[in-house]
């Protein structure tokens, strides 16, 4: 076999992607401890305490998430799956952001369906929810991701030896979002790289808009450019041009941020348990478990956060109207009242709901198309690459960051 | 049951319990006829349902 190109610059990715590079330094990409421990000390004290979830974790710094910095609010994080699910299931007292949504405002994260809600988010997520339905991940594989996969391991096998997080799982989430918006593999990397100047991407995704309005295809931005939404007086309109540029900003960000690191999670589970990674490779109904056990026992995203609409006691505490609630779910995730031995990695346990991908009517909008590529993903290295083992004289890979976790790097050698 | 406002297409009941659960063409959940997977699979598609929009039902309710 000849060596193929890869897709993507190994040393573009390698510095978008790096847990603890630049990228990543604001939301604690260097955190090299394990908060676990700590974390269930605290869920054992109370269901929730006073503070942000790094202020209450020894060894961590003031980084930035969703729901910080906010000075001048309380602050709260919920460490039972309890409170933790109560948070997410009452969204009209726990709203996902401080302020309403200003639709006639100017394109970005912020006032996209992420920060919506009630009805306006009921409304505007039902656009695309059709697209993300465990049935739509068959249109997903179709598109981009079974392709993306098949040419990252081309390139891979023949060298006998890869770095799975840079080499692989950090282009496929990006190449599986751009491609079904109808952006070239060129430019996927610009995408990533501008995701923090939002008129960068918009000067990416503006012609695609104006194209797609012009002549619609099967693809997401087509899906958008068509769409009418009823407003609160049940006068229908198309989405505007900032609006699509909204969708485009959320939904490019949580598509290429996110599933690599959970990937090269679950790639790091198996590969440190031989006879777990065996047990997958000979039977393939185990994969969906070990992705779902992986999701459960280190998620990359371990904390989300809710803004307290009015006052009200919760679990012990009493949260002020305006306070911000941080919602641990790695730790609730790991509450010993609904899992047993629930700091062990174990493929076989009984099916329970996590809240990995959040709750409540916010719940990850890309949650079937998350796992898909990570089935897809892991299927194609078993299936492709012989002996599939950690490189014995390299580095290990170990879990970093604290908002946003995942595996340092992923040193692999194959026959 | 399910609760067709409060439904939000998610798709949680179809993984959890893909034989007792489908979406039609409105994305919302609907049953199975007849419905397939063992009890606790519908049990954990129910919790799960974020939007609460899932109920057990008994199977001697009279209620249609």
């Amino acid at each position: 076999m000849t060596e193929t190109a890869p897709l993507l610059d190994v040393d573009r990715v390698r510095q978008l992607f790096d847990l603890r590079g630049a990228y990543m330094a604001h939301n604690g990409g260097g955190f090299a401890g394990d908060p676990y421990p700590l974390w269930a000390r605290l869920r054992e004290q109370a269901p929730v305490h006073p503070g942000t979830l790094h202020e209450l974790t020894e060894g961590a710094e003031e980084w930035f998430f969703h729901g910080l910095p906010e000075p001048g609010r309380p602050h709260f994080t919920a460490f039972t799956y309890a409170a933790c699910n109560d948070v997410y299931k009452n969204s009209a007292l726990f709203a996902s952001s401080a302020e309403a949504v200003d639709i006639g405002g100017a394109a970005s994260v912020s006032n996209s369906m992420l920060s919506m809600g009630g009805k306006q988010h009921r409304r505007y997520r039902a656009l695309v929810q059709p697209r993300f339905t465990p049935q739509a991940a068959e249109w997903w594989m179709r598109k981009s991701i079974q392709d993306t996969v098949d040419a990252l391991v081309d390139h891979i096998r023949p060298l006998g030896r890869a770095e799975l997080n840079v080499d692989f799982c950090a282009a496929i989430p990006v190449l599986t979002i751009t491609g079904v918006f109808g952006i070239p593999v060129e430019q996927a990397l610009d995408v990533r790289a501008a995701m923090v100047d939002p008129p960068k991407v918009i000067e990416i995704v503006a012609p695609l808009v104006a194209a797609r309005r012009e002549e619609p295809r099967d693809d997401l931005i087509s899906v958008l450019v068509q769409s009418e939404v009823a407003d609160e007086d049940g006068t229908v309109h198309r989405l505007s041009d900032a609006e699509i540029y909204s969708f485009c900003l959320l939904l490019l960000a949580a598509g290429s941020g996110t599933t690599w690191k959970q990937m090269g999670i679950t790639l790091t589970a198996l590969l440190q348990r031989p006879d777990v990674l065996q047990a997958v490779r000979e039977d393939r109904s185990l994969l969906r478990p070990a992705i779902e056990e992986a999701l459960r026992w280190q998620p990359t995203d371990p904390m989300f956060s809710r803004w307290v609409t009015e006052d009200t006691d919760f679990h012990g505490v009493h949260l002020p109207q305006g306070s911000v609630v941080h919602i641990a779910l790695g730790a609730a995730n790991r509450d010993p009242a609904r899992w047993e031995r629930p700091d062990e990695y174990d493929i076989r346990r009984p099916t329970r709901p996590i809240l990995s991908f959040g709750g409540g009517p916010h719940i990850c909008l890309g949650m079937h198309v998350a796992r898909a590529e990570m089935v897809t993903g892991i299927s194609a290295l078993l299936d492709r690459l012989p002996n599939l083992r950690l490189d014995p004289d390299a580095e290990p890979p170990r879990y970093v960051g604290f908002y946003e976790r995942g595996a340092t790097a992923i040193p692999v050698l194959f026959d | 049951m399910i609760d067709r406002d409060l439904c939000l297409g998610t798709g949680l009941c179809v993984v959890y319990a893909p034989q007792t659960f489908a979406h039609d063409d409105e994305t919302k959940a609907v049953l199975q006829d007849p419905p397939h997977d063992a009890e606790g699979d519908v049990a954990t598609a129910v919790e799960a349902c974020p939007m609460g929009a899932l109920a057990l039902r008994a199977p001697s309710s009279a209620e249609g």
